[in-house]
């Protein structure tokens, strides 16, 4: 088996072109190089490799750890900036990033409200957590309280677009998201507020015990006192403008429940039905009045369907007389 | 300046590589005249490339790729009927005729006529491990197979070269 290997080899060293076949090859080859000379163009992007050219096999390699990179990066900060509130590094991401792509995945006007009322409950969360945040300052207490107001608004600025829009369902439909969102958060707040109020009576009955035991000085029990009062000061200064957000909202969709209610009524009043059918809605009326939230049954009240059953109830209670 | 530097790059490649390449075209064809010829078409390709500013990163495996495209048309050419045979290992079959003339022939006639009685899949595995002296890995990056299947080609090549011979002894 060496031996064949050995003599491939041997025939292989002496296997060449001989010098004038070389030189011959040569010529010709230069003739041609001649005759097909570099592209211009070519050579301009390619001599001079650009860094962003993805062709370049290292560059794809270091473009994907970049992306890849970026990728993760990104999303780690995104992630990381959901759970801050005003005065935190990552804030700005939170509002400028993550938000707003949230909002550009909200299309249609009704997505536009309910990511509108979302984002207020974001803003009250904010407020919420810094409440309960014994080393913040008053300002960035200010500026998320600001923040709430401002989503408020916005939001109260879509009920009024849909109102002016003459769009009731959505405008009912975000009043009442936005009421019930509050009330939920005012809830939560009562809650909180009641064991807060708890714990304070315990605390004070312990540092009145102290101080009576001559344990702590004045300095101290003032300095607790100021803290526990500050603390209780922006508590419920949030509760009061949740309580106000709030009443604001009931009222707003109170008052949009009866501006449609009345138009509805208006438009059953104009649409002509018989006589004896009209009767009856005007019987069904007293009873939707009540039960139905937006007073649309009577349409499906005052056909002719159900008119004939409720003339056989008539009948019936007739009956009895008659005998 | 940007043609004269690609033009050196070329006939540096010229310089370095065309008794390489020759050699593979000469073991691989039988014919010197056919061989130069392979040789030449393979510079004129990889000037054609240059000339694009494409960018190559290992020169030698490069022009053994186009002298091995340069080859397999030169068959397709001249035995389009028999090619599949050829690549076929049961078309392995030295005819008396054939066996006469590689009694006949000097050294380096009669490698070549035993190579020419090789398959093809095997002849261009044991010529670009034993005469190119190209590493198994490169060989299975040039041919796009696996580095087994070309110790397994080489092997299988050996032994028939080997039986071959004791035929003729």
């Amino acid at each position: 088996m060496e031996q064949i290997i050995k003599q491939l080899k041997n025939v292989a060293k002496d296997t060449r072109l001989s010098a004038v076949e070389k030189a011959a090859i040569k010529t010709q080859l230069l003739r041609y190089v001649q005759a097909h000379p570099v592209r211009a163009e070519a050579f301009s992007s390619h001599f001079i490799p650009s860094p962003f050219n993805i062709n370049n096999f290292r560059n794809k390699k270091t473009l994907s750890a970049f992306v890849i990179g970026g990728l993760l990066l990104g999303s780690t900060v995104s992630f990381a900036a959901e759970n801050t509130v005003p005065g935190d590094v990552l804030y700005p991401v939170k509002i400028h990033i993550n938000e707003q792509v949230l909002a550009v995945i909200a299309v249609t006007p009704q997505a536009k409200a309910d990511w509108d009322v979302r984002k207020a409950e974001r803003r009250l969360e904010e407020v919420e957590k810094l409440a309960d945040e014994p080393t913040v300052t008053p300002e960035v207490k200010a500026a998320a309280e600001a923040n709430f107001n401002a989503s408020t608004n916005q939001v109260q600025e879509h009920i009024a677009n849909f109102e002016s829009d003459d769009d009731s369902e959505d405008a009912i439909a975000t009043a009442e998201k936005f009421a019930e969102m509050l009330r939920k958060h005012e809830g939560n707040l009562d809650k909180r507020d009641m064991t807060r109020a708890a714990s304070m009576i315990r605390s004070t009955s312990t540092s009145e015990a102290s101080y009576s035991q001559a344990t702590t000085t004045k300095e101290e029990v003032s300095s607790v006192s100021s803290f526990v009062g500050e603390k209780e000061e922006s508590f419920d200064k949030v509760l009061k403008s949740v309580r106000g957000a709030r009443g604001n909202a009931e009222k707003k969709q109170k008052e949009l429940e009866q501006k449609y209610h009345k138009e509805d009524v208006q438009i059953e009043a104009s649409v002509t039905v018989p006589v004896s059918v009209q009767s009856e809605v005007s019987r069904g009326n007293s009873y939707n009045a009540v039960n139905d939230k937006h007073g649309r049954s009577e349409e499906f009240r005052a056909t002719p369907i159900d008119a004939a059953p409720s003339a056989q109830v008539d009948e019936q209670k007739t009956q009895p007389e008659n005998d | 300046m940007k043609s004269n530097a690609a033009e050196q790059e070329f006939n540096k490649a010229y310089e370095q590589f065309a008794d390489a390449i020759f050699r593979h075209c000469v073991f691989r064809v039988s014919d010197r005249e056919k061989a130069k010829d392979l040789a030449q078409g393979a510079f004129v390709r990889l000037w054609d490339y240059m000339s694009q500013g494409k960018e190559i990163d290992n020169m030698r495996a490069f022009l053994y790729r186009i002298a091995n495209n340069l080859i397999i048309d030169e068959y397709r050419k001249k035995k389009t009927d028999s090619l599949d045979r050829m690549r076929d290992e049961e078309g392995f079959d030295i005819g008396f005729e054939t066996m006469k003339d590689i009694e006949t022939k000097d050294e380096h006639a009669q490698a070549l006529a035993m190579l020419d009685c090789l398959p093809d899949k095997y002849r261009e595995a044991l010529v670009m491990r034993h005469i190119d002296g190209l590493s198994v890995k490169d060989i299975a990056h040039l041919m796009h197979e696996s580095e087994n299947v070309i110790s397994v080609r080489i092997h299988r090549a050996i032994e028939k070269l080997q039986k071959m011979r004791n035929t003729i002894k």
